[in-house]
């Protein structure tokens, strides 16, 4: 008797447990759901029938948005200043871990102090210098306004990462290449980097989602509509389309897909990527 | 032995030192750090597009504080917005991570889709929300009008009364899922022998939760909180998007003052005093948190 009281409570508790947690989880997913549906309809549409499904969908909001509304130019703007900002942090991160980790000399503990400093460090801090300095050598407008301080910003994280991961290299691999002959540049780029590429896969991925959505940079940076980032386009885009919403709709989906399509792929990774710099700082 | 001595010499040699130290030590100093000093210099001047440029002292900082009602709001927001997050999410977040610890169906599912708007774009959330919150098609308002409850139908974010708490709404929306991680990380990181232990002493599920899992999560919740608070006062990109600050400066937060300040009205001294502020602040809380959390660690 009590057995079955029991089994029945589990089973009970179970089912609201199920129940909130299914509610949470369409609470999540619908407001995307919705968005895409409606991007497929009328302005007209969208106002008569904002909860169903349109029995004759538009393709025009795409076509709007794409070539009029310029985001097709700024989704190329975003690939590229993402793309590059990526490599060369990969790049200029993994060369000071490197340095820091498995080279001998008295200062790099300090040195790895100093660059750490910059995770508590707000951008906005920096933006008003940072504005006059790229105004008066002319680099406003130019992707090297965001490059440049993506890649500064990200460094204090990944060089973090990285050094975790290659103080735990032996240190004979390193020394079995310098006996056949080689440099400490061939020991960097033959030997440690390609066996570092799981923490550079994780900075990889947290700072590509991170560069991909910066707003404030990208706002105060690039104010020339071609050279204009996605995040920065969509907030123009509402001023610009102000009424026509659902050529709006139809931009956020342009930004939002690329991002839901990986994630889809690879959300155990990238899930594990966003979250491991934070706990263990 | 030979191998040894030729690698210690190599890995002191100066030169390649400097050569794989310096791209990184110099690109940071010159973007984050100088300009900080730059930004306290800065802060004391008088300093407007139009006008001469001229030394004025503290004057920007006791403007501030004393005559900007503004910037008080902003800063009363700012902390609204801290404390709400901190309420609404950690207990949200260590409850669906309990919830979903261990080994529940569907826990990858779950696990997904409520990371999943951490992935987008901050912009893309604000502008969607916008459209939740539309007063004639949101999906907000037709809700409340089809069950019944038409007379809670507000202009959302256009109501100096209520556009805070739809702004936190959004924010818990976003970020419950990456807190709640954080807390699964650490939840299934407890060693299986202490709850097996504490099974075979008759511990049920609450007192479970109540007795191992919560004192052992501590530090994490630390963490969690030092991440949640320095966020909620660099907040930005959500509002700017969703109510550029408004009505009425209703929405502003210390962030979003600072562009105001700086991008619109062209006053670079007294912006920059408001990021010294934001910075100062930053500084203090993750100091204070820090220290609040770290008296207290746990050993397994």
């Amino acid at each position: 008797m009590r057995n079955t009281g029991k089994g029945r409570k589990i089973r009970l508790g179970s089912a609201a447990l199920y129940t909130i947690l299914t509610i949470i989880s369409i609470t999540c997913l619908y407001p995307l759901v919705w968005l895409i549906l409606n991007s497929f309809k009328t302005n007209s549409e969208l106002f008569s029938n904002p909860w169903g499904i349109t029995p004759s969908p538009v393709f025009e909001n795409y076509k709007t948005a794409w070539s009029a509304g310029k985001i097709g130019i700024s989704f190329f703007n975003s690939v590229f200043v993402s793309l590059v900002s990526m490599v060369l942090t990969i790049i200029i991160a993994s060369m000071a871990a490197f340095a820091i980790t498995r080279l001998k000399w008295k200062l790099s503990g300090k040195v790895l102090g100093f660059l750490l400093l910059g995770v508590m460090i707000p951008i906005h801090s920096t933006l008003i210098p940072l504005f006059l300095m790229f105004n008066k050598v002319r680099l406003t407008n130019n992707y090297l306004a965001l490059i440049l301080p993506y890649v500064a910003f990200a460094l204090p994280t990944s060089v973090f990462i990285l050094t975790g991961f290659m103080s735990t290299i032996p240190g004979e691999v390193e020394e079995a290449f310098i006996i056949d002959g080689g440099s400490m540049a061939g020991v960097f780029w033959k030997v440690i980097f390609p066996l570092s590429k799981s923490a550079i896969a994780t900075i990889s991925i947290f700072n590509f989602v991170s560069m991909w959505n910066e707003l404030m940079f990208a706002l105060i940076f690039m104010s020339d509509p071609a050279k204009m980032t996605l995040p920065v386009s969509l907030t123009r885009f509402k001023g610009q389309y102000s009424t026509n919403w659902t050529v709006q709709l139809a931009a956020i989906v342009i930004m939002v897909i690329p991002s839901v399509l990986v994630y889809l792929f690879l959300s155990d990774r990238i899930i594990e990527s966003m979250t491991i710099g934070a706990v263990k700082g | 032995m030979q191998g040894d001595s030729i690698m210690e010499f190599m890995r002191k040699n100066k030169k390649t030192i400097l050569a794989f130290v310096l791209p990184a030590l110099i690109i940071y100093t010159a973007i984050v750090m100088i300009p900080i000093l730059f930004s306290v210099y800065y802060s004391f001047f008088r300093w407007n597009i139009l006008d001469t440029i001229k030394f004025t002292g503290l004057n920007n900082y006791i403007n501030l504080f004393s005559k900007d009602a503004i910037f008080i709001k902003s800063m009363k927001n700012t902390f609204l917005l801290m404390f709400w997050s901190l309420v609404i999410q950690t207990p949200l977040a260590i409850a669906l991570a309990i919830a979903i610890s261990g080994r529940i169906k569907g826990k990858r599912y779950f696990k997904t889709v409520f990371f999943l708007p951490n992935i987008l774009s901050s912009v893309a959330i604000g502008l969607l929300w916008t459209f939740v919150y539309n007063p004639e098609f949101g999906i907000v308002n037709r809700l409340l009008s089809s069950v019944g409850l038409g007379k809670f139908i507000r202009l959302w974010l256009a109501d100096e009364k209520t556009v805070m708490g739809s702004v936190i709404a959004v924010i818990c929306w976003q970020f419950v899922g990456y807190h709640m991680i954080i807390y699964l990380a650490a939840i299934e990181n407890i060693p299986a022998d202490l709850k097996e232990a504490a099974l075979i002493d008759g511990v049920n599920q609450f007192g479970m939760i109540m007795h191992i899992i919560l004192p052992l999560i501590k530090p994490i919740i630390g963490i969690d909180t030092v991440l949640m608070a320095t966020g909620s006062l660099r907040f930005f990109d959500l509002i700017y998007v969703m109510t550029n600050g408004g009505p009425n400066h209703a929405s502003e937060v210390i962030a979003s003052y600072m562009y105001y300040k700086s991008f619109r009205d062209y006053q670079y001294g007294y912006g920059s005093a408001v990021s010294v502020v934001l910075l100062i602040l930053c500084l203090i809380v993750t100091f204070i948190l820090k220290k609040a959390f770290k008296s207290e660690e746990i050993q397994y």
